[in-house]
């Protein structure tokens, strides 16, 4: 280790005696990246300070490219979660979905991926096919719907939960991590006599979780982000979660209707532009707080899912 | 794998193929457990999968599934005779095209430019920031995107007008609009795709650029001549995925994204199947369009494993 930094450091010092070539190109380089990054946060910033401006600088500032607010508001944030509940109902059922889903989820895929990472089981590899095939034969919309609809899981909270419970990609990325776990390390507690199932939740999975993280993390984002389903299968509106109202409230030119609220209209309502993106920005501020934290987990997740077992 | 090659220590029994009874009763807690994932699969895989047959039928929603009457390939003549499909399934191609010829470089580039960085604070700074849009849902990333082009205050009008152009309705104009899914998709999947890059990079021996350092070579010939080879294996993997995944054009971001105005360029088979079969509650005839898309999917995704193999090459399955 010491030795490999050391050369390093001899490299790092002829490139910069000879400031030729080299020296230009690391700082195009950064300029670049820098341009790169600055290009993926100005549409969250613009939408973040125009949510926090008041509604008289919004109209001054209409020709401006991007105004910093002087007496920044949280009025806006304030008139979306005092309506008339639609959105800390709408809120309730996205955080219902993503933590009783998640759970569930994660449950599904530990049960599916573990006995598929036993190489003596027979029967593995039919199995393995059998999940396989869904991924590269999708049964399409319109059958599946037909099928939720069949189960009389339309209107339901259940409609989130179990069409996608399982997803075949995080429970492959599952079984490599668990196939990666010495055999040995089960076997001292099948000698102890314990089951299986021992093996599992005492053995097992205190040595995943870092893969449990990252699977848990990816079927959380999921859930916090999916919308299409409840288009799909729920017609009542108080069942809807964050993100397909946010659509709604996108879609439609005046919030007021969705609101409802008869009495917020005779008071002054603020500028449209500022109430939806104050809602986006409720709508995304749970997923930026706690992804600088958490992105080593997503991509451990998908660095396992790269080396396939 | 050989079937018969199993690890010794299950006895001299396990060495012979074990009858199916047998099996339960050595291994029923495995069985037990894969309970869940394959009833689950089975119901909401599996079973619509079969309910594809409503595609063969005049589907009549009093009737229902079974009592509605068998019509043949009616669905699927009516679907190819038809005005829209001919459109529909060229654009769903060429935006699939146009993702890949653009969307596909991006983050091998952006790998390169990242692995060229000497410094891994700020490395670390602009991976977090990339990968970011990833996380995003597609509605947020649609009111983000109408926002930024919009023709009254949208940042990049304003920009257009400082420089004396007209401003240009991006969102509603079928010249513009699939620049727009594309630039969209860019934006937000770039940074994520690169990952898979930068695991590669990652892996290559640092004795290779010693060495090339000691020849004298310039940097531009360390990334051409060293780091791009060596990520070969890995771009025709990624390449092959997304030519088989070609006609997945994404249908949450153009359902999102879309208006009647743009549909002439935009609508694609998914979005199509939604207004057929969702809204106007024609489901045979969605289904039959549908399941086209399936089987043209499921085509192009063995053909293209296929040719990973042939190619000696690690395939997929």
């Amino acid at each position: 280790m010491r030795q490999t930094g050391y050369v390093e450091k001899i490299h790092s010092r002829k490139s910069l005696k000879r400031p030729g070539s080299d020296l230009v190109f690391s700082i195009v380089n950064a300029i670049l990246l820098i341009l790169i990054a600055v290009c993926t946060l100005v549409p969250f910033l613009d939408v973040a300070l125009t949510s926090i401006t008041p509604t008289k600088e919004i109209v001054k500032n209409a020709k401006a490219l991007i105004a910093i607010p002087k007496s920044p508001t949280l009025s806006h944030y304030r008139y979306v979660l005092n309506g008339n509940g639609t959105i800390l109902r709408a809120m309730g059922v996205t955080i219902f979905r993503t933590v009783v889903g998640t759970a569930v989820s994660l449950c599904v895929t530990v049960l599916t991926a573990y006995p598929l990472s036993k190489k003596f089981l027979p029967g593995r590899n039919i199995l393995m096919k059998y999940f396989f095939f869904t991924m590269i034969f999708s049964a399409g919309m319109i059958p599946s719907y037909l099928v939720v609809k069949m189960f009389g899981l339309t209107d339901s909270l259940l409609a989130f939960i179990l069409p996608n419970a399982l997803n075949v990609y995080n429970m492959i990325i599952m079984r490599t991590f668990f196939l990666g776990i010495p055999a040995e390390l089960e076997e001292s507690t099948r000698i102890d006599g314990c089951g299986e199932w021992k093996a599992l939740l005492k053995v097992v999975l205190p040595l995943s979780t870092p893969v449990l993280a990252s699977i848990g993390l990816f079927y959380a984002v999921w859930h916090w982000n999916s919308f299409f389903d409840a288009v799909l299968y729920i017609t009542d509106r108080k069942l809807w979660p964050l993100q397909t109202l946010l659509r709604e409230i996108l879609l439609s030119t005046s919030m007021s209707e969705l609101l409802g609220g008869s009495g917020s209209l005779s008071e002054a309502m603020p500028p449209s532009t500022a109430v939806i993106n104050a809602t986006i920005m409720i709508s995304c501020i749970p997923i930026m707080a706690v992804y600088p934290f958490i992105q080593k987990y997503f991509v451990k997740g998908i660095m396992v899912g790269a080396i396939k077992g | 794998m050989k079937k018969r090659a199993r690890p010794k220590r299950e006895g001299p029994a396990a060495m012979v193929k074990m009858s199916p009874s047998k099996a339960v009763r050595k291994y029923h807690n495995y069985y037990l457990m894969l309970i869940p994932g394959i009833v689950l699969i089975g119901l909401f895989a599996y079973l619509p999968i079969i309910c594809n047959f409503i595609a063969f039928k005049d589907y009549k929603i009093f009737l229902g599934p079974f009592k509605s009457t068998w019509n043949g390939l009616d669905n699927f003549t009516r679907l190819f005779q038809g005005n829209d499909f001919g459109q529909i399934f060229s654009n769903t191609l060429v935006l699939g095209m146009l993702k890949l010829l653009l969307g596909f470089p991006a983050p091998i580039l952006l790998a390169l430019m990242l692995n060229e960085v000497g410094n891994q604070l700020f490395k670390r700074l602009v991976q977090t920031v990339v990968y970011l849009p990833h996380f995003i849902s597609w509605v947020v990333i649609a009111s983000l995107t109408s926002t930024l082009l919009s023709p009254n205050d949208g940042i990049i009008n304003m920009l257009l007008s400082k420089l004396g152009h007209q401003p240009i309705f991006f969102m509603g104009d079928p010249e513009y609009f699939r620049g727009v899914l594309v630039a969209t998709d860019i934006w937000k999947e770039t940074g994520w795709s690169a990952i898979i890059y930068l695991a590669a990079l990652s892996g290559i021996p640092q004795d290779m650029y010693e060495a090339a350092t000691v020849d004298g070579a310039k940097r531009m010939q360390k990334i051409l001549f060293i780091t791009l080879p060596c990520l070969v294996p890995t771009i025709i993997i990624m390449l092959l995925l997304r030519v088989g995944n070609i006609i997945n054009v994404g249908f949450e971001q153009v359902f999102t994204l879309y208006s009647p105005p743009v549909y002439r360029v935009a609508d694609i088979i998914d979005t199509y199947v939604y207004r057929i079969g969702i809204v106007d509650a024609q489901y045979g005839f969605a289904t039959a369009a549908g399941l086209f898309k399936s089987v043209v999917a499921l085509v192009l995704v063995v053909s293209c494993n296929w040719i990973t193999k042939k190619s000696g090459q690690e395939s997929l399955f």
